[in-house]
């Protein structure tokens, strides 16, 4: 195809004649540039190899899925131990569930010596690093049910208006169970309490305690609603 | 020692130059007028050029350098044009206003600045991948086989992209003439 006999006119032609010209540029506009592409060139930028096609893109995908695998497998992990059972290997668990710094060992636990040579030193890190949740998990597992009666006993005394009973009931949680897995609850319960048998200093101080205590609490709304000193509609 | 201050020192240029800063050096004023044939407004253009520069930098190693170095730097401020007209079109920023260098420049006569501004004006009527066609074959003077190659089209669609575009090209500038008449 002849391009030149296109839609040649005398006017374009001139005017293409004109365009082809390129215009020199000002010498504070042309060091702009310069010093920015200089600034780039300076900075230790990652150069980029040559395309690879398909196949960076299979790469990206593989560690995006291997990043996804182990997020899903630290956090199984993570709620295993928090629930005080080993995500895996068992023989560490023989360690777990025997903590030195909790109880002393029985003569029947086996020292760590006896742990085997694989897994000696997990072991070794789960017991500096699980003792926590062990502990927690020896201790807690068998009372969350008794906790939870307790508190089922002092809610349905509130909701039947007998405060004293409820802030009695409350009282025994906390000298029972003083880092219960219910305390956040147990601390709400008796500031309402407090506020509805009328002790309204000694319920901001709770609130204000419960506060501290849990700054990132749900409760915290509305129980601040309720150590008001004009709240009256929430009781 | 006045004969001393009306000297021109030349830029400082460091000793240790990167060659893709100065092959940028050297064809700052193509890229600058590319963009703007493409369509940047005067307050783009910088920042595209910029844009131009980091994509230039970053391929450096891969590019072959004994060839022209214009057709790939038409490649590269194309597809940022027309990336940046895909983001401009979907976001509505605030209108800014058009900077123009005020500086006079004793080489542009006004019969020139008018068919220029004519002509760029003509070029925004048509569309841009037939525009890129147009620059680059009636401007730039590069052959059909340089422009698909750098467009990644077929040498046939270049062609048709050119014949389309030069038509729309003659059809705009006769009614912005015909306006202008008109007014």
């Amino acid at each position: 195809m002849k391009t030149s006999e296109v839609s040649s006119t005398p006017d374009l032609e001139r005017l293409l004649e004109h365009g082809r010209s390129v215009r020199p540029l000002p010498e504070l506009v042309r060091a702009r540039a310069l010093s920015r592409a200089r600034k780039v060139a300076r900075t230790p930028v990652s150069l980029v190899p040559p395309r690879a096609g398909k196949a960076a893109y299979a790469g990206r995908a593989a560690m995006a899925a291997a990043l996804a695998l182990g997020i899903v497998g630290a956090a199984f992990a993570l709620g295993q131990s928090l629930r005080g059972q080993p995500a895996a290997a068992p023989a560490a668990s023989v360690v777990r569930s025997q903590p030195a710094s909790i109880a002393p060992a029985p003569s029947s636990a086996p020292a760590p010596s006896e742990v085997s040579p694989e897994c000696s030193t997990c072991g070794a890190e789960r017991t500096s690093s699980g003792a926590r949740p062990a502990a927690r998990a020896a201790t807690s597992s068998g009372n969350v049910d008794s906790e939870s009666a307790l508190m089922r006993r002092a809610h349905s005394a509130y909701a039947e208006r007998n405060f004293g009973n409820a802030l009695r009931l409350v009282a025994e949680h906390a000298k029972k169970y003083p880092r219960g897995v219910l305390a956040e609850e147990r601390e709400a319960l008796r500031v309402r309490s407090l506020a509805s048998a009328g002790q309204t200093a000694e319920s901001r101080r709770g609130a204000a305690a419960l506060a501290q205590r849990f700054p990132r609490s749900v409760l915290l709304p509305r129980i601040r609603a309720f150590a008001a000193p004009d709240a009256t509609t929430n009781r | 020692m006045a004969y001393l201050r009306l000297a021109r020192s030349n830029p400082p240029q460091p000793a240790d130059e990167h060659p893709c800063v100065q092959a940028f050096d050297a064809d700052l004023e193509y890229i600058f007028e590319t963009l703007r044939r493409l369509g940047a407004r005067p307050s783009e253009i910088e920042d595209l050029a910029h844009e131009v520069f980091v994509v230039l930098y970053r391929n450096w190693a891969t590019i072959d350098t004994s060839r022209p170095l214009r057709p790939y730097l038409f490649g590269i401020a194309f597809r940022l044009v027309a990336a940046h007209r895909r983001r401009h079109s979907r976001e509505t920023p605030y209108a800014s206003p058009e900077i123009e260098d005020p500086s006079p420049n004793p080489e542009r006569d006004l019969q020139s600045r008018q068919s220029v501004a004519l002509l760029l004006a003509a070029l925004e009527c048509v569309p841009l991948k037939r525009r890129a066609v147009v620059i680059m074959y009636e401007l730039d003077g590069l052959p059909i086989v340089d422009i698909a190659r750098t467009l990644s089209i077929s040498r046939f669609g270049a062609y048709a992209r050119l014949h389309k575009g030069r038509s729309e090209l003659a059809a705009a500038v006769r009614k912005l003439q015909k306006n202008a008449v008109s007014l």
